[in-house]
């Protein structure tokens, strides 16, 4: 069981990491000078990567879906990458 | 408790049916980010302009809140296998505290805007953003209760080690509740 918190833990930490990474990228001003240095694409498919990351880290590791075969193993999975793949093509195309 | 616990199994945690309704619930919610998402490829201008009106700090602090709420729900299941009902209850009410605390920030949000005047008519962007974050508010609000119900039945004693599946299932739909989020923080937020 202290494996079990352990891991836990690990996934906590790399939850808010991310999370303080993406709100970091929110303060940079996109809009203004800084675009020119930064492709407004690239950082949109950064911040998506992210989110699709802590949703499967949430998926397989709070919910337990990496003990699961089969079809449910995979539900989550298959709605974020959906759900991102349709808001990547209406923020990209 | 190991060796249980890597084998695979054909179904996922707790009760299925509740899993069928996770899955109407995250379809429900894809459609209306994919909806925002298009809504947004035909007004960029508008949206990037009222998106910066929006307050990214507090939603980091909700973030944080749901995740550090999704944090203990886990620890209480760890504990309960365990047969530590208390600390399992501990574990739950410091969940119930997360979910309160983005209940807080968000009102306080929501009334902020108010005292400015917006409301869902003001334009396409906060029509979006009021409705999308107060529907994922409500489930905040469902999921809440549905932990008090656990934090409740585990004082009881109801869960024990062998016997946690209501425990497990509304974990479940609470990690939903926050994996909705997690998607919602950097689309409305940030992404631009």
């Amino acid at each position: 069981m202290e494996k079990s918190y352990r891991i836990n833990n690990i996934i906590f930490t790399t939850l808010i990491l991310l999370t303080l990474f993406t709100w970091l990228l929110g303060q940079v001003d996109i809009v203004g000078d800084i675009t020119k240095k930064i492709d407004g694409k690239i950082f949109f498919l950064i911040l998506l990567t992210i989110a699709v990351i802590k949703v499967q880290l949430i998926g397989d590791f709070f919910m337990h879906l990496n003990s699961v075969k089969g079809f449910w193993r995979w539900i989550i999975t298959l709605w974020v990458i959906l759900t991102g793949s349709f808001i990547a093509i209406a923020f990209l195309l | 408790m190991y060796i249980q616990e890597t084998i695979k199994t054909k179904y996922p945690p707790g009760d299925l049916a509740l899993w069928i309704f996770i899955c109407a619930e995250l379809l429900v919610f894809g459609v209306f980010f994919a909806a925002y998402a298009f809504a947004r490829a035909n007004n960029i201008e508008l949206f990037n302009q009222y998106q910066a009106t929006l307050n990214t700090d507090l939603a980091l602090i909700n973030t944080i809140a749901l995740l550090t709420s999704s944090y203990f729900v886990v620890s209480a299941i760890i504990a309960i296998k365990e047969n530590q009902q208390q600390k399992s209850s501990r574990f739950l009410l410091l969940a119930i505290l997360g979910g309160i605390t983005f209940l807080i920030f968000k009102m306080t949000e929501y009334s902020h805007h108010m005292s400015e005047g917006i409301n869902l008519t003001t334009n396409l962007f906060y029509m979006f953003y009021l409705s999308l974050t107060f529907f994922h508010f409500m489930h905040v609000i469902l999921g809440i209760m549905i932990l008090l119900v656990l934090w409740i039945n585990t004082r009881k004693g109801t869960y024990t080690t062998e016997e946690h599946n209501g425990l497990v299932s509304g974990g479940a739909y609470w990690h939903m509740v926050d994996m909705v989020w997690l998607i919602l923080f950097p689309l409305i937020y940030i992404m631009r």
